[in-house]
């Protein structure tokens, strides 16, 4: 059987330049839309690297906790009332504060750092790093460095992962670089230590000594987790939240999502990039149908319906879809990488968002057809004489 | 009358078109404006028709109904057994794929080779689908003497190569009905002949045709005219006889002597033409064909002659004028003679009615 006309593709790829423009046109949206989805993407996935990197089933935390680099107190003996329950296997502080880091002693020069103090005897944290430094950590006024921290970091990670000793001052407390560890900034944290319970006590010395940040709850093995949360609850007065994981690390990223203007911009700014890749796609399509407006009506005439009209702009409008979104995918991965590089957030493309970005290239170029094609109805085959 | 006489080899089987008191106006009141006005014809297969008229006669208009182009609600137009009155949209479509439309300006497409274009008017039919579809666009591509060109592009085209294209578009699809509005305009004479020999094809097949055009040489090629002005029928030797009374005034006052010459040498022919009671088409084909070969007149004194004779012709057969003797002074006489004898022999036999009018011509 004989093959149908490409017309489309044919039309399309008449004007190669035209096409060229059109196809970086629509490029340029869709890059604008995989930047602000992989930046809003990497807010969330930034923020919860620490949620996600500590070993526990159940976690206890101020209600007025807003995120993680602010996180308020509570009573340790909420803890120990949780473990209490039969269900509970263990039960673990976390300590977490937030200190100035002076990097250079002679100058005044300083940043903000996130301590985070463990009891060393129990290794509730995964990140890579901090299981082999956990006898070292015992050591008076011993810190492990977050070797991902930001550039104004870089003197000291660099200092200690060539072996070197560091000392340097958080707060008013001098302290030793023993070793470096794996977590990586986000947009509330420029970089971390990790130091054990007594030492974060002796960095932070007005803190009442019965108060903890937060509290880890690992579950025997089994046991249903909703349940024993609920008994928690039921256990314990409601000054302390119980979560699962999954709920602390929805709450994070609800407060980067909905309380800061940080993850509304990165929204906004991946819809603008849609907005604007629909009047790019408009105004070529509509362009298109103009210039082509005799040759529509010769098709009417020679006896092609408006749904032949139809099916050919909305066919042009997914080739343009695919065309921009081959150039504006690769080219992100490469400003995904530097992005990556430069700021140590998770710029890291996803299936998933892939397919969303072409998936929305593709509605967005077949909308801006839809609004094209009205013109079409308007062509009168009986003008073609 | 000139314009409804049939053709002596053609006969008419069914109507095609069937078109019966048709009105159309365009624009809403106090604007509004009739552009036909209770037009009615009929054309049967077989039949290639040539609807003339002035700009703004309504030519085109009675076309694009016919064609199912333009819906109309006054009178009937029926076309290949469908009404189009009042008809909906997809009957109007339906219709259209069945006939086959040449336009003054080709309409190709650019973007596509010859054959794309020439598959376009295939791919809404069912031939579409039959295995030897690639095999009938290269059949009609080579009817069309296009066949080595059918992987070029339109701009890569001359005209009467993409006029032909767009021909071949219409037939591919070996429609019943074909509507061509002004097919030769753009054509070199040479080209315009082949075109037309085209149609002539079609219609011997049993298709029908229909052409709009201003062109006065296709008018001897045609088995049927229709005149439109102002959006009326009128007799075609009305209108003949009109154009050729205005060439004739301002022949009169710029040039009497020639036009003496010319107005001789048309009153020969059309005497001759007309010597058996009737002016069939291949006499009127043959009154061109004759002053383009002897070259007994220039060129651009043809239509003017053949314009002149028809126009006697037909006065004659009204009675609206008695048949006037031939003032052919200055003629080379060999030729004169041989320009009468084909004229008469153009239905094959040269009667003896003509053969008094001819001798009597001759006579010194």
């Amino acid at each position: 059987m004989l093959k149908s006309v490409p017309y489309a593709w044919k039309q399309l790829s008449q004007d190669r330049l035209k096409l060229f423009a059109a196809v970086l046109g629509i490029a340029f949206a869709v890059v604008l839309v995989f930047m602000q989805l992989g930046l809003r993407s990497a807010l969330f996935d930034s923020a919860v690297r620490l949620h996600q990197g500590v070993d526990y089933d159940l976690i206890l935390l101020n209600p007025r906790t807003s995120f993680l680099a602010r996180t308020l107190p509570f009573p340790r003996s909420r803890l120990y009332q949780v473990a209490s329950h039969a269900a509970v296997r263990d039960v673990a502080p976390l300590y977490i504060k937030s200190a100035s880091y002076y990097y250079d002693a002679s100058a005044d020069n300083h940043e903000t750092a996130l301590v985070i103090g463990i009891d060393p005897s129990q290794p509730h944290l995964r990140l890579a790093g901090v299981a082999e430094h956990l006898d070292a950590l015992r050591t008076p006024d011993a810190v492990i460095i977050d070797r991902y921290s930001r550039k104004e970091f870089a003197t000291s990670v660099d200092a200690v992962l060539s072996g070197e000793a560091v000392e340097l001052q958080l707060r008013e407390r001098n302290v030793s670089v023993i070793g470096a560890y794996s977590l990586g900034t986000s947009f509330g944290i420029d970089g971390s230590f990790i130091t054990s319970d007594l030492n974060f006590r002796r960095i932070f010395p007005g803190r009442p000594a019965g108060n903890i940040d937060l509290g880890l709850v690992r579950l025997k093995d089994g046991a249903d987790v909703a349940a024993v949360q609920a008994a928690i609850r039921a256990l314990i007065p409601d000054d302390v939240l119980v979560l699962t994981q999954a709920e602390y690390v929805a709450k994070e990223v609800a407060y980067w999502n909905s309380s800061t203007p940080i993850g509304y911009v990165f929204s906004l700014g991946a819809v603008i990039g849609v907005i604007v890749g629909l009047i790019v796609v408009y105004q070529i399509l509509f362009s298109d149908v103009q210039s082509h407006l005799a040759e529509y009506a010769t098709l009417k005439a020679i006896g092609y319906d408006d749904g032949f009209l139809r099916w050919l702009v909305l066919r042009e409008s997914i080739y343009l879809a695919i065309l921009g979104f081959i150039p504006a995918f690769a080219f992100t991965l490469l400003l995904y990488d530097q992005a990556a590089t430069a700021t140590q957030l998770p710029m890291h493309m996803t299936g998933a968002r892939a397919v969303l970005v072409l998936a929305v290239t593709i509605g967005m170029c077949s909308f801006s057809g839809w609004l094209a094609m009205r013109k079409l109805s308007r062509v009168d085959p009986a003008e073609v004489f | 009358m000139l314009s409804d006489m049939p053709a002596d080899a053609v006969k008419p089987a069914e109507n095609l078109i069937e078109v019966s008191d048709l009105n159309f106006s365009h624009g809403q009141e106090p604007n509004r404006q009739q552009i036909l006005h209770s037009v009615s014809m009929h054309i049967a297969a077989g039949e290639v028709t040539v609807v003339t008229g002035p700009s703004g006669s309504g030519k085109s208009t009675l076309l694009t109904i016919i064609g199912g182009l333009r819906s109309a609600s006054e009178g009937s137009v029926s076309v290949l057994g469908t009404e189009l009155i009042n008809a909906d949209r997809r009957t109007l479509v339906r219709t259209r794929r069945q006939i086959g439309f040449i336009f003054q300006q080709h309409n190709l497409s650019p973007a596509l080779t010859l054959k794309q274009n020439i598959q376009m008017g295939l791919q809404h039919s069912a031939l579409h689908r039959q295995p030897d579809a690639a095999q009938r666009i290269r059949n009609i591509a080579d009817r069309v003497g296009l066949g080595e060109h059918v992987k070029k592009y339109p701009e890569q085209l001359s005209g009467g190569q993409k006029q032909r294209a767009g021909i071949a578009r219409a037939l591919v699809a070996q429609p019943k009905l074909i509507l061509a509005d002004e097919p030769t305009a753009s054509l070199d004479r040479d080209s315009g002949a082949a075109v037309m020999a085209l149609f002539e094809e079609l219609a011997a097949e049993g298709g029908a045709v229909i052409l709009v055009t201003h062109d006065k040489r296709i008018l001897d090629q045609a088995h049927r005219v229709l005149s439109l002005e102002d959006g009326r029928v009128v007799p075609t030797a009305d209108v003949l006889i009109k154009d050729a009374g205005k060439a004739f005034s301002k022949l009169m006052d710029a040039e009497p002597e020639r036009l003496q010459r010319l107005l001789g040498f048309a009153n020969a022919l059309a005497r001759v033409a007309l010597a058996d009671g009737k002016v069939a088409n291949e006499e009127r084909a043959a009154i061109r064909h004759a002053l383009q070969e002897r070259q007994l007149i220039d060129q651009s004194e043809i239509d003017l002659v053949v314009e002149l004779a028809l126009a006697q012709a037909a006065s004659w057969q009204q009675g609206l004028v008695s048949e006037g003797g031939a003032h052919t002074n200055g003629l080379d006489s060999e030729s004169f003679a041989s320009a009468l004898e084909a004229v008469a022999s153009a239905d094959n036999t040269i009667s003896d009615s003509e053969r008094l009018v001819i001798e009597e011509l001759l006579r010194p």
